[in-house]
């Protein structure tokens, strides 16, 4: 494995039972220190493939490693580096704050009273009320903490926020970022929410048909895609010589056409081959490139 | 931590502990009135340390913390060990009251509160039908146990561990133990009596201990390895179990079968 990948997965397969395979030849391969956002639609497979990843499931096929060892089954060692939290966790609800930390202290060699109390403070979690009594938002804050108390090389976050309203679900995200950016970790964010993830991801893997079809940096990314905007006297011609054109909308004396591998300055070339009288290049928002990339991939 | 997981434990078993009271009354009615802990009450122990296990096993999974447990650094199956070495003392008060219902003669009381009042005398009944009574209604406890086990799970996942492991051990120990037990010790008149026997009680108990292990350490191997029930993961993994649920209602009634037709009758008075 490449010592600067903190998780490696090749040829990865999986699935239940007989069912046709909910991950299918995946490929993925996340950074040491970098954030990185999985993204994918609805029931496509995220919350599998994090749960193979943290040996919760045995690969069908291919192999998964982190930080170094085999996913599973997950050694002792490997879970003590790895902290994660769910959507759908659900911790003991008698427990306060203080007897969740005291029962799973223990298991970890690398537990850090003094930063779990930092932590603590800074989340503004009530330490002596019982799970149960606390807010969902309040709740998934305990699940971060203990998740980041033992100092973990590996954060894995499976929709944290997606049963959060709105106001919640910022205030979370707000959280997730300060730690982030005070640690610099490993973190793999699991979510469908992308404008989370955007605020908080540095690598973005795309996760469509069982495999990740697409993953690099996010700045990158949204250097090479860019959306052109090219004005017309008349109406926009029918043929578009743009090899790398991703989706095209055509409108009353315009065209948008959303680009692959931009280069900068490329656009005069193509402005004068369609004969436009002006052209403008915008960015777009990983929202946009998501869509862009998945629809594409339907499409193919 | 040890105080943790002990809190944990019995908390974990509140939803079916007042089971297990109304188990002692009825093994205690059933089984006789010596103020002492008979073979019966060894194997209704059994019978319930199986229960313990496989219940242990899948607490988790049913209150859905599994996933939070099964990924902190813990030996899944030192875990599972853990939570069913702290559930023994649950076992130990058990027995305790089954002593104590022996004590107070709940038997006594039971059974004149029920044939009293339409007249019915018990000792002129014939032995054999008693015996079957006794049998059947162990084996209909046993599938009471098994569905109020499945209706106060959320999903089912501990079907298999909890109800069917505890049917099965019903049905190897009448449809099998019980006979080879009396063929080879030589039966006295009733197996009520047989039970009282101390030399057949632990004989009872050691061959009972044999499924029961092996039927823990399935358990346990399912769950630690494989089988890890997760909501909304497709089920997928319930059906890794079902097949063993098969099987062993499979062998559940084969063993009632030949406990009420063949086996039992056949050793207690040459029918």
């Amino acid at each position: 494995m490449d010592p600067e990948l903190a998780i490696e997965a090749r040829a990865l397969v999986m699935r239940y039972g007989d069912e046709r395979p909910v991950l299918d030849g995946l490929d993925m391969r996340v950074p040491r220190g970098s954030v990185y956002g999985l993204i994918g639609r609805n029931g496509v497979g995220k919350t599998t493939l994090i749960r193979v990843l943290m040996g919760l499931f045995p690969p069908t096929a291919g192999s998964v490693t982190v930080l170094g060892e085999r996913a599973f089954p997950a050694s002792v060692a490997l879970r003590e580096r790895v902290g994660y939290l769910s959507q759908e966790q659900r911790m003991f609800e008698w427990m306060t704050v203080a007897e969740l930390a005291r029962f799973v202290a223990p298991l970890y060699p690398s537990w850090d009273g003094r930063y779990f109390d930092e932590l603590r403070d800074g989340l503004g979690l009530p330490l002596n009320w019982p799970l149960g009594r606390l807010s969902r938002g309040e709740r998934q804050k305990a699940g971060l903490l203990i998740a980041l108390a033992p100092r973990p090389d590996l954060l894995v976050l499976d929709e944290p926020a997606a049963n959060l309203d709105t106001v919640l679900r910022r205030e979370f995200v707000d959280s997730v970022l300060d730690l982030l950016i005070r640690d610099g970790m490993t973190v793999v964010l699991s979510s469908h929410i992308l404008p989370d993830v955007e605020r908080l991801a540095d690598h973005i893997g795309i996760l469509a048909q069982g495999q990740i079809v697409l993953e690099a940096p996010l700045d990158a990314l949204k250097e090479s895609v860019k959306r052109v905007r090219f004005v017309f006297d008349g109406d926009p011609p029918a043929y578009v010589p743009i090899d790398q054109a991703m989706s095209l909308r055509r409108g009353k004396r315009e065209l948008l056409v959303t680009v692959r591998d931009y280069v900068a300055g490329v656009e005069a070339a193509w402005q004068e081959r369609m004969g436009a009288t002006a052209v403008e290049v915008h960015g777009v928002d990983l929202e946009d490139l998501f869509v862009e990339y998945v629809t594409m991939e339907v499409a193919e | 931590m040890t105080l943790a997981i002990l809190r944990k434990q019995w908390l974990d078993m509140q939803g079916r502990v007042w089971t297990y009271p109304i188990f002692a009354f009825t093994v205690s009615v059933l089984s006789g009135s010596e103020a002492r802990v008979t073979g019966f009450h060894a194997f209704a122990a059994l019978l319930l340390a199986l229960d313990l296990a496989s219940q242990t096993a899948g607490d988790d999974a049913r209150h859905g913390t599994h996933e939070f447990m099964f990924t902190r650094p813990i030996d899944r199956r030192g875990y599972i060990g853990a939570k069913f070495f702290f559930g023994l003392p649950i076992l130990l008060a058990f027995i305790g009251v089954c002593t104590l219902f022996e004590l107070v003669n709940v038997r006594e009381w039971f059974m004149t509160l029920i044939t009293d009042p339409v007249g019915i005398d018990l000792a002129a009944r014939p032995i054999d039908l008693v015996e079957r009574a006794f049998g059947a209604s162990v084996i209909v406890l046993a599938f009471a146990m098994m569905f109020l086990s499945i209706s106060t799970t959320e999903r089912g996942d501990s079907f298999v561990a909890h109800g069917v492991l505890s049917t099965i051990v019903v049905g190897i120990y009448l449809g099998f133990a019980m006979p080879f037990l009396r063929s080879v010790f030589g039966g006295a008149p009733s197996l009520a009596e047989d039970l009282r026997t101390p030399a057949f009680a632990v004989a009872s108990f050691a061959v009972a201990l044999v499924p029961a292990g092996a039927l823990y350490w399935l358990a346990r191997e399912i769950y630690a390895r494989r089988a890890l029930p997760v909501p909304g993961s497709g089920g997928g993994r319930d059906r890794n179990l079902a097949w063993v649920g098969a099987l062993l209602v499979v062998i559940v009634v084969v063993g009632v079968l030949m406990y009420l037709f063949v086996g039992a009758p056949a050793q207690m008075g040459g029918e």
